[in-house]
């Protein structure tokens, strides 16, 4: 996934937490305290588990409320939810093509009206997810099944059209896409689907929390479920509070209104720090940040332009200044998290004198007025990201006077999030260099090549390598982790030597909790994954 | 006054027709597009961005578009939001009584307010509360919305913890009538703040222009009550041009204020408008900016209607 929230206040994943100074007191006093609240930066869309666009706060609040088959542990591993075990070629819940997957439901599972969670309800999903009139947030991985079939209300088998080795985690892992209820969408028309009120009033569930109401604009409220198959939650009631401003949720939280602000802005940290009770955690993501490199332009086509470039950047000096030393560098496109991350490979130098001489080679010239010219032209990129996201606005300053120092002229050029990701970045002009943040979101690396393979959804720059392509290729038909880890390493190089994105840094995700035990984020998930472990201490 | 009415009511069809085409094709114009969220998807396709187009109809061309919306609005229906999948009209209704919460509060108190300061500063010219208050006034009018909001929380709800720090009412615990009170006191300060700065020189200027005229003069000398002569005879004629302007004020004030509702969370339509435009939500943006535009465009009938009213010279023919 693309980040880069508008208004540019959330860089990736962010939450936020509020109430009102009075209102947490009185249930810090009250014994215990059986009401926890969760701020929202953004209003949830919806609730509907396969209802889209994705938004980082509308799954944080369907994570309480709806269960999928599986969960990706923070170490990346997955272990069984509503399924009774993880299928493997070992285990024969594979097949040794890697193409018929036979999956197992757990016992005992039931939704808030009463039915069991059963293949019917799995089926429906993938009923939904594959009619093209449905609005669904995404349907990755789904769009690869060719067959489905019930089995028995505990087990279906599915068959993919192709190999398809990170299925499972991008299929069954998250809550969106998530499994529906069956009996919510029975005998629905596409339409119907569409404009369901299920959406905003979901009232069949199976997660340790039941909804209770949704004031439009301000709160979403939940509260335990007694039937849920899980451990029992400790926190009776969670309000998730909508508080769209970083200031106001820093506000809150210093007025002790706040249990959980999840995606602080590094700059409030020392703040945060401050506050009494508060803890704060930091956590890997599967996000980086990197600026594309825009092909249509002939100057980034050579590859000592683009080399120079990225050695030209002081990137150490960003993450230290700007990001408090909370991330990692990169050496090409895979999250420190991600076991796509090759650790032996390392990012480029900072090194304005070799960074000098190959844009020399290159046929860069040094002019009088200290930038580089190349037949009568200047070395002159514009470099667009989202406005208004200071951290990125920092970043643009940095590398503007790191590369005036290699004689390269940076203009900058932002767009509003809507419109950089709708128009300016699709349409190839208006930017030479683009800085984004991407997302796989999943431990697995799902679709490695919509970035830079040839022709790839994300292909902003239309970067295009037959080596790269190759072995996306190859890839992508593999069926076992271990056998495609070696590929993805090759990939890594290739990206790292060809630079069709200047790499930048992998941030950690900064969340605070407040006066509660058993906050535990995770990369792979919502923070409210492990919802049921969440305690108030005061 | 009834054939005045007619007129300016005819008159106000075309004028609300040529503001939402103008609204709809601009809105169109903008970079971006609802489609923007979708683009961002894991897994997107280009097949699939198309069949998202096709279901919001966004691959026809605009004028068909408009005249589709239009056809949907003279049946009642703004259309559903591209985002939340809820009819527009619903959306928006149900932030209303939210506006109208905040909104009813800040116009009251911004008027009241205002009168006070405006005469007072009138009848006691150049003297040291005139001063303050003219300066206080420039002050007020000068200071950002989004500077006084936070430096209000900072004060009154994190430091002194006096006041909830954002919302409409608390999340927990009583929400009864005082504890929405206590909510309503830093927005409705916030904006009332601005807006008495600004009316209150309306009111002091109408006031000095009209204490000093004639027939304020004839009134003393038949020695009538400085009380009377400032009630009835110099408020009343200093009356016509402040309405216009708190009129005109409180037709702005339905739409919501965008940037107090965002620092204290407040749910109004002013958030949802800002969180519309940013997701390019078509029918949401239209169903607001009509609602709106019909407001305005009735708030400016009211005024002049008040005028004649108020003031016996004004003829409405």
């Amino acid at each position: 996934m693309l980040t880069a929230c508008g208004g540019g206040a959330t860089p990736a994943a962010t939450g936020s937490a509020a109430s009102t100074p009075a209102t947490t007191a009185t249930a810090a006093s009250g014994g215990g305290g059986t009401t926890a609240i969760v701020g929202e930066y953004e209003e949830p869309d919806t609730l509907n588990p396969i209802g889209g666009p994705l938004m980082f706060f509308a799954q944080e609040v369907q994570e309480v409320l709806f269960r999928n088959l599986f969960v990706l542990n923070p170490d990346g591993s997955l272990a069984p939810d509503l399924a009774a075990e993880v299928p493997s070629a070992t285990n024969g819940g594979i097949s040794a093509d890697g193409l018929t997957y036979d999956v197992h439901l757990r016992s005992g599972a039931k939704w808030t009206d009463g039915n069991p969670v059963s293949s019917q309800d799995v089926y429906m999903t993938y009923q939904l997810e594959t009619n093209p009139s449905v609005k669904v947030a995404s349907n990755l991985g789904w769009n690869d099944v060719a067959s489905f079939t019930i089995v028995s209300p505990t087990e279906f088998k599915i068959i993919l059209k192709k190999p398809d080795q990170p299925f499972l985690a991008t299929v069954f892992t998250q809550t969106q896409p998530g499994i529906v209820p069956a009996a919510a969408f029975k005998g629905m028309s596409a339409d119907q689907v569409n404009s369901s009120t299920f959406g905003h009033n979901p009232t069949i569930t199976d997660g340790p929390y039941k909804f209770v109401s949704w004031q439009p604009g301000s709160s979403i409220t939940v509260t335990a479920n007694p039937d849920w198959y899980g451990p029992k939650p400790k926190i009776q009631t969670i309000v998730f509070k909508i508080i769209p401003s970083n200031n106001t949720l820093l506000t809150t939280a210093q007025a002790n209104g706040l249990n959980v602000y999840a995606g602080v802005p590094s700059q409030q940290v020392p703040e945060i720090q401050k506050i009494a009770g508060s803890q704060l955690h930091y956590t890997n993501s599967s996000l980086f940040e990197m600026i594309y490199t825009n092909q249509r332009n002939p100057i980034l086509q050579d590859v000592r332009v683009r080399q120079a470039l990225e050695m030209g950047i002081d990137r150490q000096a960003i993450v230290t200044t700007l990001l408090q030393g909370k991330a990692t560098l990169l050496a090409a496109d895979q999250s420190p998290a991600s076991w796509g991350y090759d650790k032996s490979l390392q990012p480029w130098p900072y090194d304005l004198k070799q960074a000098g001489a190959l844009l020399d080679q290159a046929g860069w010239t040094m002019g009088n007025d200290g930038y580089r010219r190349k037949n009568g032209k200047t070395l002159q990129l514009v470099y667009a990201t989202t406005s208004g996201n200071t951290t990125r606005e920092a970043t643009q300053r940095l590398v503007q006077a790191s590369l005036k120092q290699i004689g390269v002229e940076i203009q900058i050029h932002n767009y509003a999030a809507n419109a950089l990701f709708g128009t300016v970045l699709p349409s190839g002009q208006g930017w030479d260099l683009a800085e984004v943040a991407y997302n796989d979101q999943a431990a697995n690396p799902a679709s490695p090549q919509a970035n830079f393979g040839t022709g790839g959804a994300f292909n902003w720059g239309k970067f295009s390598d037959t080596k790269l392509d190759q072995l996306y290729a190859q890839q992508s038909t593999m069926t076992d982790q271990s056998q495609r880890q070696p590929v993805m390493f090759q990939i890594e190089q290739e990206l790292h030597d060809q630079l069709p994105s200047l790499w930048l840094y992998s941030p950690q995700g900064i969340s605070a909790a407040f006066n509660m035990s058993g906050y535990q984020p995770n990369p792979w998930m919502q923070d409210t994954w492990n919802v049921y472990d969440w305690a108030l201490t005061k | 006054m009834a054939r005045f009415l007619t007129r300016r009511l005819l008159q106000a069809v075309p004028v609300l027709l040529g503001i939402s085409f103008l609204l709809f094709v601009l809105m169109h114009a903008m970079p971006g597009g609802p489609l923007a969220m979708y683009v961002q998807q894991p897994g997107m396709s280009k097949d699939r961005l198309a069949q998202l187009a096709v279901q919001m109809g966004l691959n026809k061309p605009v004028w068909v578009q408009y005249t589709e919306w239009l056809a949907g609005v003279l049946h009642g229906n703004f259309g559903y939001s591209y985002i939340y999948n809820e009819p527009a009209t619903t959306m928006m209704l149900q932030r209303f009584p939210a506006t109208m919460e905040l909104m009813l509060t800040a116009f009251v108190v911004s008027v009241v307010g205002s009168f006070a300061l405006g005469i007072f500063g009138a009848v006691r010219q150049y003297s040291i509360w005139d001063h303050l208050i003219t300066t206080l006034s420039y002050f007020g009018m000068a200071m950002p919305t989004f500077w006084l909001g936070v430096l209000m929380l900072i004060l009154f709800a994190v430091d002194l913890h006096w006041f909830p720090s954002g919302g409409l009412s608390s999340s927990t615990g009583p929400s009864g009538l005082g504890d929405r009170l206590r909510h309503l006191v830093l927005p409705a300060s916030t904006l009332a703040v601005f807006l008495i700065a600004q009316q209150s020189r309306y009111v002091r200027s109408a006031m000095l222009e009209v204490i000093r005229a004639d027939f304020v003069r004839t009134a003393r000398a038949k020695g009538l009550g400085e009380r009377v002569i400032m009630w009835r005879h110099a408020l009343r004629n200093a009356l016509i041009p402040v309405v216009t302007v708190m009129v005109i004020n409180a037709a702005f004030l339905f739409g919501g204020a965008l940037v107090t509702e965002t620092i204290y969370s407040w749910p109004g339509m002013g958030l949802l408008f800002i969180n519309a435009i940013q997701q390019a939500d078509y029918p949401v943006i239209m169903a607001i900016v009509s609602f709106l535009s019909v407001v305005i465009v009735f708030a400016n009938i009211v005024a002049d209607m008040l005028y004649g009213l108020l003031d016996p010279r004004v003829r409405l023919s």
